[in-house]
Formats: structure tokens, sequence, C-alpha cells
């Protein structure tokens, strides 16, 4: 690793007005285990300069549940939401979703905030010393599409970029229709992804994520998993689904796409009805309407549509 | 944050409090590197403190100088250069040392104050051999910078070995290690399961053991080790 | 099940406390990685980044201007420029693996021929991080040039021809080495069958992960060299590093401490990783005056070497309906990357586990071998690999084709040179050896530790209420009974009467300071505890030896027991000289228990400190009372061939081995879940019962991984490995078993003392191929291209195109 200049603010504010300051090559560090590998790998086409890290702001750190809204710090680690009794049995997706990330090591240090935030798996654009200078990077070729996309995009290649966002609780947390707060706005996490070098989300340079909030939850929920191990891996293709007492459907599924994918023609299958295999499958089928394949050289990615598929009618019989 | 109880005070978690008005420490006369500014509020007992000098390159030990004892612990500071001036302790004994922003837990535990069970297998969090437990915590330590362990309290596998011998003696009678490389590395994580779940169940104790690789593929006697020695802790060794 | 052995052993098949786990657990045990000496500097080297590239311009200026940067060894630097690996290197540990010998490969070249090759450049430097960041300092303009990844495109009449001209070349200049052969008539015997058929085969390239990464410090001491290396073959290593200074072997001690896991990787010296760094680190030292350690970091452990190379071809197979096996003619593409010599062992022949263990008789073999853009590859755990695939995917094809019980037709098919398993014991009978059917004792000890007859069910027939479906799996193989190692090992007695047992040995993990010692206590006839083994050194260059590693007991347990009879021989002459035991004379005593006694009148004895106390004079010799000999094990006179492949021949194996797994498998997603695993092994004599069953388990564990979910992936564009780290590349976790036992079997009817025999490199082997039986078994679909990820089991399935 190279060295750089390191923050540790006590603050939000003065985290955001370091990064302000900083506008080239700065970077929020939470957990610290995604940045880190980043940083020994040389993966970034110029190195990170400085990194802000959020560890000694206290207040982030918390889990609570207040004014009708589940509130969790954005450096609350993974680990401490898996093994939370509140959020176990009333959140059972966003528990599962946090117990199925990573390892349990990994788990101790990464935060939410982290988790959400990550940037890319792609193989090309983690490969050490910036050697695939690809579009994400500020290239011109995405080359999973040349390559080996085995685990990449099957939903529209947006900006032409195969990647996918790997983060196991975003699932969870799209179909808890969670809100993040940052030290400027509070808005849908929906809104939170979308392309951006090399992250993958629309915050501003110097905004926070200091807490997430989901509104009390009293239906079912259900997270699964698929991977090639059962532990330390990322996911092929994972997927949540919530159905609230009152009847609505959220499904989204990720490791498909740039961002994680809402499933609303699955919704709508699902939706009023009495949940049965078939209509589960049904579900899967309409989701996997638009997807799409990379061909590659290597092996191609179609099975993740059978994959997604298979999690969607696992997710919505879970919530049966 | 949840804090996590426990009975055993030893082991990773002693409290804040404690941490403070714990014996004095002493700084070393590491001038070398800028620290004069350190010796900020003396007074009270003396204890000798390892300090290593810590621009990259050769470790050396500096002697300590038993000059300035402080009681409080060290505010955490940035030094001109951007080194980190940090206070910690390592299986229960203190430690100030000076580490550079992109200096790893592990290169400081391991490479400088000499903590060899840390092993490197995979280096990018992904292996788990590298375990050490931060405030109770078992945390990847190639992937934790060293200035973010300031006023923590870390046990390292030398230390829990002597903290725990029945976790020590139960992973030598089911023979948990092979080449024993990565060994250290669930030593830490399964003392780490025990001090929260006393009588853990083979799920729990395969779940909590996740995050080891082991490539002599030694996991199936660790479930039987593990219980073992929560049966043999339970029974006050 | 003879799980623990013995009445009659006083020391060999009982469990005693491991006596290198508490240092182990605690972490108190000291491997190479771990040393930086003081003052140390730190070395690394480049990696050529493309699949096949060239130097044209390097500007180092930049690196070396970077604070903290001591030293830059360019590829044109005089001080390295020319010189080769292994230089004059005639050592028959390298002869006896293949005649084909050629030395081509320089040190730091400037030209990589597959993504990894160490060029360019070596930065010495005060710091890892000040290497790294210097690295990135070097600014390279790359000519790139042609590659080919798959060997049977390398074959191919207008394929680019690597080498052009290398004398070892056959077909159109890439193909290195090939194997074949040919017994009996396929074709009649096809036409005779009632059913032919041909699977496509392929094997992935994997590597072998030791957890501890290549690393070597180099100091000296005036003219004398160490070097702390992670080393299975320490003694060659200090060879090799002392012939390419040029000094005598005798000034260079190498010191393997304990090992993070070798399976064959570390004593791949040919390799710049062992040899390459070792001579580096050591003229760089020599001439900076200060310790050097060089390190390869992980990605490049991955990319620089493999254990096994890429594999894929078809086997054909001719069989009748009651599972008896015609005819099998396999043809196997296998590629290869020099690794400083030519090496073609990486052919390994895929035919020989039918000649050896079967009865089937018509064989023939295809193996070619051609040079492609992976890197070099050595044995992993054990070069079977091919072999053992090939059978029990012929084994599981049968079983499936005909709806048979897989072990059914192993028992049918079990045998040797094209002959039934009568002829096979027959052979062991006229060595006066034991005839037990090795294998339908297997195979009746896990049956019904698994539960197999419960278990089994018709192809594709048990859905479970989870949606998932069942299968179990068999797979077996003859055991790793036998061994060609010569070693030299010396019995030291101490003036306690206890012993030492000298012999550098690097430690694999198998346990054998404990098991070692067993041996010897059994052999001598003194108490276990009065035995020690610890030497980790070469000074001494006695060596108990490690290529073979775990197969070792069977040399091992030979040469101990040679040099302790010499050991007792000294020992009851010099009582017979002080007169003790009424004056009887040496070859009236024994010795037992630590007690020299008449043999006749065991109550006639003294302990063996009253003898040894009187040895001073033996003592002080660099030996004190010591034995040694130098034997070549493999010495039963039952085989009819020597090492090394092809020449033909066969060589009879007399104990088997057998597993067996249970799994279930989701349609929906194609995830594969493990279920109950029993491994049974005929050791032919259980040294350690603890040990002994930990490389069961142990090796399935890795050869799960071989099977499900580890692969070396390329770009096929670029040529560039993207698996080069743990996250990506997978090996199985302890949450990828469910439940593993392990058995073993005592037939005393392996090539060791007493008939023992190995256990460690035989499991991790086998095991792939179960998971396709298994797989077939749960879904009627045959998957036989590993691993089998869930993209297979979807395609197999037909829920993907």
């Amino acid at each position: 690793m190279k060295n750089f200049k390191q923050y540790y603010p006590t603050t939000v504010d003065e985290a955001a007005k370091i990064l302000k300051e900083n506008p080239n090559d700065t970077y929020i560090c939470a957990g610290g285990t995604d940045i880190i590998g980043v940083m020994k790998d040389f993966i970034l086409p110029t190195y990170p300069t400085a990194l802000v890290s959020l560890d000694r702001i206290p207040g982030l750190k918390e889990i609570k549940e207040e004014g009708g809204f589940l509130t969790i710090g954005a450096m609350v680690p993974l680990e401490d939401i898996a093994t939370n009794d509140l959020i176990k049995s009333k959140y059972a997706c966003l528990a599962e979703a946090a117990a199925r990330t990573a390892s349990p090591h990994l788990r101790e240090s990464g935060t939410i905030g982290g988790n959400l935030c990550q940037m890319t798996r792609c193989w090309y654009f983690r490969h050490n010393n910036d050697q695939f200078h690809c579009l994400r990077k500020g290239g011109d070729t995405c080359y999973a599409l040349t390559g080996d996309a085995r685990f990449h995009s099957i939903f529209g290649l947006t900006k032409m970029c195969a990647a996918v966002n790997p983060s196991d609780t975003a699932p969870a947390m799209v179909v808890l229709d969670a809100k993040v707060v940052t030290n400027k706005r509070e808005f849908g996490i929906e809104e939170l992804w979308g392309f951006a070098v090399p992250g993958s989300t629309k915050l501003e340079h110097d905004e926070i994520i200091t807490c997430f909030k989901i509104p009390a939850f009293s239906g079912k929920s259900c997270f699964y998993k698929a991977a090639i191990r059962k532990t330390i891996d990322f996911p092929i293709v994972n997927g949540a689904c919530a159905i609230t007492a009152s009847g609505d459907v959220k499904i989204c599924v990720n490791a498909v796409a740039l961002s994680p994918h809402r499933c609303k023609e699955a919704e709508a299958v699902v939706k009023g009805q009495t949940i049965t295999e078939s209509l589960a499958e049904k579900a899967g089928d309409e989701a996997a309407k638009k997807a799409t394949v990379i061909e590659g050289t290597g092996t191609t990615n179609e099975y993740k549509i059978q994959m997604m598929k298979g999690i969607i009618k696992k997710v919505v019989l879970g919530c049966k | 944050m949840t804090e996590k109880k426990n009975k055993k005070k030893s082991l990773g978690e002693i409290s804040r409090r404690e941490f403070l008005i714990d014996a004095g420490i002493v700084l070393g006369s590491t001038a070398a590197v800028g620290t004069a500014a350190l010796a900020s509020s003396c007074g009270g007992k003396t204890e000798t403190v390892t300090s290593t000098v810590t621009k990259d390159g050769p470790s050396k030990t500096v002697t300590t100088t038993v000059t300035d004892v402080v009681e409080k612990l060290v505010p955490l500071s940035c030094t001109e250069d951007g080194q980190w001036v940090i206070d910690f302790k390592v299986n229960g004994k203190r430690f100030v040392e000076i580490v550079e922003p992109n200096e790893t837990l592990h290169h400081l535990l391991h490479e400088k104050l000499g903590f060899k069970s840390i092993k490197t297998f995979c280096s990018r969090g992904g292996c788990g051999s590298c375990s050490v437990l931060i405030d109770g915590r078992p945390i990847l330590s190639c992937m934790t910078f060293a200035s973010s362990v300031h006023g923590k309290e870390i046990w390292t596998a030398e230390g829990i070995a002597t903290e725990m011998p029945a976790l020590i003696d139960a992973y030598v009678d089911n023979e948990c290690m092979q080449c024993g490389y990565c060994t250290p590395g669930f030593i830490v994580t399964a003392a780490a399961l025990l001090k929260r779940n006393s009588d853990p169940t083979t799920d729990e104790i395969r779940e909590a053991l996740a995050g080891n690789l082991c490539r002599c593929g030694t996991y199936p006697v660790h479930i039987p080790a593990v219980k073992e020695a929560a049966k043999a802790l339970k029974g006050g060794r | 099940m003879a799980d623990v052995y013995k009445d009659d052993f006083l020391y060999v098949g009982k469990d005693y406390k491991r006596r290198d786990g508490p240092e182990k657990a605690a972490g108190t045990a000291t491997y190479a990685a771990d040393i930086t000496l003081p003052n140390s500097l730190f070395a690394k080297v480049m990696t050529c980044p493309w699949a096949h590239a060239k130097i044209k311009k390097m500007d180092t200026s930049k690196a070396e201007k970077l604070e903290g940067v001591v030293d830059i060894l360019r590829f044109d630097d005089p001080r390295i420029k020319g010189k080769m690996l292994n230089s004059s290197w005639n050592h028959p540990f390298v002869a006896y693996l293949t005649e084909n010998v050629e030395h081509l490969k320089e040190m730091l070249p400037d030209e990589g021929f597959y993504d990894g090759e160490e060029l360019g450049v070596v930065i010495l430097a005060e710091s890892e991080n000040i290497c790294e960041e210097a690295m990135d300092l070097v600014e390279v303009e790359w000519e790139q040039l042609p590659f080919i990844l798959d060997p049977e495109d390398a074959l191919k009449d207008d394929a680019y021809v690597y080498f052009p001209g290398r004398k070892t070349m056959q077909g159109n200049g890439n193909e290195i080495d090939g194997c074949f052969f040919n017994m009996g008539d396929v074709e009649k015997a096809f036409r005779e069958s009632d059913a032919v058929w041909t699977v496509p085969v392929a094997e992935p390239m994997i590597n072998w992960v030791s957890a501890e990464m290549p690393t070597c410090s180099c100091t000296w001491e005036s003219e004398n060299l160490t070097i702390y290396a992670h080393s299975q073959v320490p003694y060659e290593l200090g060879l090799f590093t002392a012939d390419n200074l040029g000094i005598p072997q005798s000034k260079v001690k190498v010191i393997s401490p304990f090992s993070g896991g070798t399976f064959g990787e570390r004593s791949f010296v040919q390799h710049f990783n062992d040899q390459g760094i070792a001579y580096i680190a050591a003229m760089l030292s020599k001439q900076h005056g200060r310790p050097v350690k060089f390190y390869i970091n992980r990605a490049d452990q991955f990319r620089t070497g493999r254990s096994q190379c890429y594999m894929h071809g078809e086997i054909k197979i001719g069989a009748n309906k009651d599972g008896k096996i015609n005819a099998v003619s396999i043809k196997n593409f296998t590629s290869f990357q020099r690794a400083g010599l030519w090496i073609t062992g990486s052919a390994y022949a895929g035919y020989d586990h039918f000649t050896d263990n079967t009865c089937v008789p018509n064989v023939k073999m295809e193996g070619r071998c051609a040079v492609t853009s992976q890197p070099p590859g050595w044995w992993f755990r054990c070069e079977q690999n091919i072999g053992c695939y090939n059978l029990n995917i012929v084994n599981s094809e049968v079983a499936h084709k005909f709806g048979l019980d897989p072990i059914d037709v192993a028992i049918k098919n079990n045998g040797y040179e094209g002959e039934d398993v009568d002829h096979l014991y027959k052979i062991a009978a006229e060595h006066g050896l034991p005839t037990t059917d090795s294998l339908k004792a297997c195979i009746a000890t896990g049956k019904k530790a698994f539960k197999w007859d419960e278990k089994l069910h018709a192809d594709g027939a048990k859905k479970l209420p989870n949606g998932r479906y069942h299968g179990i799996g068999f797979v077996w193989d003859h055991a790793w009974n036998d061994n060609v190692n010569t070693i030299t090992v010396g019995l030291a007695l101490n003036q306690d009467g206890s012993v030492n047992i000298i012999g550098q040995r690097d430690d694999l993990g198998t346990n054998d300071r404990t098991s070692y010692s067993q041996l010897a206590a059994e052999c001598i006839g003194i108490p276990y505890e009065m035995v020690n083994y610890r030497c980790t050194d070469t000074y001494l260059p006695m060596q108990l030896k490690n290529p073979g590693g775990s197969m070792g007991i069977i040399s091992q347990s030979r040469g101990i027991m040679r040099a302790a009879k010499k050991l007792r021989a000294e020992i009851f002459a010099k009582a017979e000289s002080l007169k003790v035991l009424n004056g009887i004379k040496a070859d009236e005593m024994d010795l037992k228990e630590g007690y020299v006694f008449e043999a006749k009148n065991p109550s006639n004895r003294i302990h063996i400190s009253e003898v040894a106390a009187t040895c001073l004079p033996y003592a002080a010799q660099p030996w004190g009372v010591s034995c040694k000999g130098s034997i070549m094990v493999y010495d039963t006179n039952v085989t009819k061939r020597k090492w090394g492949y092809p020449d033909g021949g066969t060589r009879p194996r007399f104990a088997r081995q057998c597993h067996f797994l249970e799994i279930e498998v989701d349609p929906d997603t194609g995830e594969i879940f493990m279920g109950d695993l029993v491994t049974v092994n005929d050791v032919g004599v259980v040294i350690s019962p603890k040990s002994c069953k930990g490389q069961g388990y142990g090796g399935a564990m890795q050869g799960l991984g071989r099977a499900y979910s580890e692969e070396y992936i390329y770009d096929k564009t670029y040529g560039v490995l993207l698996n080069p780290d743990l996250q990506e590349y997978k090996i199985v976790t302890m949450l990828d078993f469910e439940n593993a036992e392990s058995y073993l079997e005592e037939s005393h009817n392996c090539g060791g003392e007493w008939g023992c025999g190995g256990i460690g490199e035989d499991v991790a082997t086998l095991i792939p191929c179960i998971l396709t039986d298994a797989v077939r078994n749960a879904l009627g679909v045959s998957i036989t291209e590993q691993p089998i990820t869930p993209d297979k089991i979807l395609k197999a399935l037909g829920k993907v195109k």
C-alpha cells in the first residue's frame, strides 16, 4: 500500500468539511474492508490520496426503534444487524442478508453503510494495477463483454458497463423500503445507486450517510443468496421479498445489474394472490422476461437468469 | 453500538473506564520521530511500555526510558508527518506506538511487536488467519488500519493461549492443526465465540468459524474441539 | 472397523498428544513467512501482466528515486543477465523424473510466456510497501505477442509456435510430451460390448493454495549462507542455491521451520519461486551486507504456478450390462509450460489406474501435452489426479448406464493387469504377503458407516420435501502404497538413553514429530517419551524425504527400522563389553520398553540408560552412537518397473481405498449442498490414528474443492488470469461440508515396514470424481467436466441452453 493522508474526524460536519477541501481521490472509510483491498491491489487509476474514517464519530453505530422507524446507523457492523433480536424478529430478510454477507470476520468490521456503498467486484475492474482500464475507470471498453462474464449483468448494460452491484443487504433494504439519511438530505434507498466512477452510488463527494430509516414493518419477508461457496463469497444472485400486513409486495434481486434490481413485474404477479409454488414460479418467469445474456468468450451468464427465477420463487414462497 | 456482554474480564473487553485508570504508562523516548508532544501528563505508577520506530524500514525497538508517566489514555494525535500516535493494549499489556496511515494492524502486531500468531494467508480479508480480538470481536488485522485501534484492547492467539488453556488443550487433543498455519486464527475466532456463547451448538460453531480457511481441511474436528473447550471452560478451567 | 490396530505393538497405533500441537495452536510456531531478520531488506519481482509479452522498453528511473529503494536489479543488469535457472544442474532428483532435461530459462528474462511469469526487474527496498510503490513506478512498454490457452489449439498445424526449433518438441513444435499406451484390442472389444459410448472429460487448472506464501530470507555470516525458506525440499534448495552461487553446498544451510502447507508446491525447486528467490536474495544480501527477505504475494503465487494442468478430452467406453468393462480408450489433452526445465511430468498418464487396479483387458491411451500460456505445473498432493478421475468417470458411467450400483461395478472390475483380483492376490501370496481383498474390506466398512444401502436409489428418483434432489456417490482406487525415495536417517543415543531422530524433513503437517517418534520407539524398543524428532535445518545432510510427502511413511519406516537395528546392535555390543546381565553375549539380548534384557530370561535386565551412560566416547563423536543407512526403499521386489511415465509397465497394489458422499442439489438455483461424507483407507498399518484420519477428511475437503468450486478462470481474449485471490478462487470452507468421517483399514499390505502405507496424498486426489457420481445419482444427468458449478447443473437440467 502507498501512503496517504488519514483523517479521524469526530463529527459528521468535520468529515464533510475534509471531503469538501479534498476534492480529488479522497475516500470515505467505514469498516475499511473494501477500500483496503482496493488500495493493496492498486486497482484505481489514480491512487487514493486521503481517507476520511468515520470510525470515531459518535452516534453512527446505533440501532434503535423510534417514531415509527427502525433506525440503523451507517457504521453499525453487519454482525450486529445479523444478531439483533429486534431485526431478526421483525425485519427477517435484513437480518438474514446481513448474516449471509461475506464472512463472520468481515461482518464484524464491515458496516451496513459500507456494504451498501461498496465498489463492484467485477474482476476486470478489480484486476491489479488498473490493468483493465475499463469504462468504469474512465476508459472506453467493458472487458467483460468480450471476456468471461459469468458473474456479470443480466439486466441492461447501463452505459455499457456489465458490472453488478454485489451487496447482499441491498435487496433487503429495498424491499423494506429503507430511507437513506445523509448530512444533506433524506431519500428512498433505490435512489442511492447509479453509474458512478469508480463507486456505485449517486452520493455527492462530501455527502455522508449517517443512518438508514426503515418504516416499522409487520409483514413477512425473506432473503435468499446463491453463491459458489456457502460463506466468504459474493452472491451470484441474491434476492429479497417483503409482503406487508396490508398486502403490499416488494421484490428485489441483486448481483444482476449495475444497481439492485426491483422486480415490479414479479410484484404484480404476487400482489393480492394466495402464494403457491406455481404463483412463485410465475413471478420469477415474469421477472426474467427482460433479462439479457452476455455470451462473451468464457462461461456465459445465462444461468444467472434461471438462478434469479429460482431465487424469486424461493423468496416469494418464504413470505407465505 | 451494541456492546456484547462478557463475564470474564481478561479477554478483550475491559471497560473503557477500567482501561483509563489502568496502571499508568510510560512513553518511550521516541523523540526521533517527533513524539515529544505526547508527554502531556505525568505522575502516578510506572509501567514498561514498548515502542518501536515506525518509519518504513527495519523496525528498531527503542529502549524505553522511564521518564513520563501518564494515567490517562494518550489522546489520538497526528505527527507532522501524518503518522498517528496510538495507545492500545495487546494481551493485557499497554503499548504506545507511532504508525503510518498505510500500516495495517497486521504489520504493526506481527512485524513490529512480534506477535507471530497472526498469519498472512490471503492478505485480502478472505481467510481469517490474521484474526485478532479487538474489544471482543474477531477482526481481520490485514484489513484493519493500525491507526484505528487507538484506545482498544487486542488479544492475539498467544494471549488467548495463556487465558484459555482449555481451548488450546481441546484443539491439540482433537488435532485441529495439520500444517498449523491457520490454527491461531481459528483459536482467536473460537475464543470470540466462546466468550459470547458458553454452550455453542454444532451449527453455531460452524457459522462462527465460517470465515476461517484451512487448506489442510481440518474443519470437521474443530466442532468437537470447541464443544470440549466450552465444557472445560464451564467447568471452571 | 479395524480402527485402532494392535496388541503386539507398544507404541505404533496409539494416539499420543500431538507434539507440535500446542505451539501451532497458540501461534508460537514460527514459519518462514514469520521470520524477518533484524535489519532486513525486502525484495519483490515484477511479473508479466499479459499472456505473452516482451519488454520493449523499461524505465526504472522514477523507482530509483523513491526514498527507501536500495537496489534495482534489471533484467539487463550484468549481475543477472544471462543467468539461467538450474544452471549446472545434474542431480538425480530431477533425473529420475525425466530424461528430457534441457536448460533454457533465464532467471530474470525480458519475455514472459504466461500471465504472471517473473521477469523484468527485482526491487530491493526497506519495506514491502516501498517495494510495491516502486514497482508501480516502473514504466514498461510491452510488446504483446500471440498466445494460446487450450492445449488442443496449440497442437493444430497452423498454431503459433512458442519455441521454434527446440529439439524436444514434436508435431508442430508445441508438443512437448505424450503418453501413448495400448493393451489388448480396444476396437475388437468395443464391437463385442453391449454398449459403447463416449463421454467428454475436463479438469480445471487448480492451485495448491498453501496457506503460507512462497518466501525466503537470506543472511550471510562471512562465507556461510543461511536461508530461511518455506520449502518442502530444503536440501535440494540448498543444493540449487549453492550451485547457482558457485559456492560449496557445505556453506549453505537451509532452515525450513514449520511450513504453512506445502502439498507439493514447495518442492517445485526448479521454479523461480523457490530457486530464483533464494538465489537473488542471497546475492543481494551478500552485496548489501544485510539480510534480504524475498516474498511472493498471493496474486503472484496464483499466477506463477499451478498444481494441476488444464486437461480436457474424452473417454470411449465399451461395457456389458452386468457392469463388466471391456475396453476404455482415453484421449486427453494437457497444457504445459516450462518452469526453468522442461519437465514433462504434467502429461501425467491417465490410463494406469486401469492397468494397475482393474481387470479391464483392453486399454488405450492417447495423451498429448502442448505448450500453452498457462503457468508451469507441479504436483498437488499427488500428480495422479487425471488417472483417478478417468478410472472413476468410467466406473460411474458404466453403473449409471445400466442402472447398477457403482460399488458392484467396482468389485466386478477390480483386478490387475487386465486380470481379476485373484491374479492380484496370487502375486501377493507369491511374495508372502497377506491376501485380504482390500477393496471388499473397505467397502464393507464404508457401506455400513455411510448407510449406503439405505440411501441408494435410482438416478433422479429422490426429491426431498425441501425441493432438492438427493444423490449419493462412490469412488475407489488403490491405496498409495509404494514409494521410491532414498532416505538417510540417523538415530543418536543420548547418555540418558533417550534417542534423537536425525534427518531433516520439512513439516508437512502430517504429525511426523509424533509418528516418527512412535516408529522409532517401536523399532528400537524404548518408550515413546524417550524419542524425539525436531530437525529443521540442512546442516546435517541426513534427509527424511518429502517428495512423496505423506507416502513418506513407507520410506521413513524402513529407514528408521534399518537404523534401529544398527543402534540396537551397538547397544547390545556395549552391554556385552560392560559385562552386565551376568555377562551374556550381545546376541542373547533383547531391548524392549527401555530395558536391555536376556531374551530367554526377561527378569535379567538393566535400563538402557545404564548402558548409554557409558557411551561418552561415542557421544563425543559427531553422531554419538549412530547408525545411518542410505536405502532405496521400494525393495519388496514385486514391482516390474521403475518410476516414470510412460514406459508401459504396471505395478501391483494390494491395498485399496473407497469413499462415499451424499449431496442435495437445488434444481432452481443449481446449488449443491453436501451431506454425509465417509472416507475409508486401507493404510496397511496405522501409526497415529487421529493423524491418519486427519489426512482422510482433510484430503476430502481439498478434493471437494476441486470438484465443486476451484478453478483458474482466464480471460480468453487477453489470456489473463481473472481470479488470482482467495475471494474469487474458492477453496472450501467450514460451511461447504456437512458431516465427514474417516475410517481406516489395516491389511498389512503396503510397501512400508510391517506393511504400512500412505494416506496423505490419495484422498484429495481421488475425491473429485465422487461429486460427478453423486450428481448423476441425484439428477440422472452426467456432468463430467469439473468443477460442477451451478451453471453446469442448470445446463444439465435443461434450464439453460
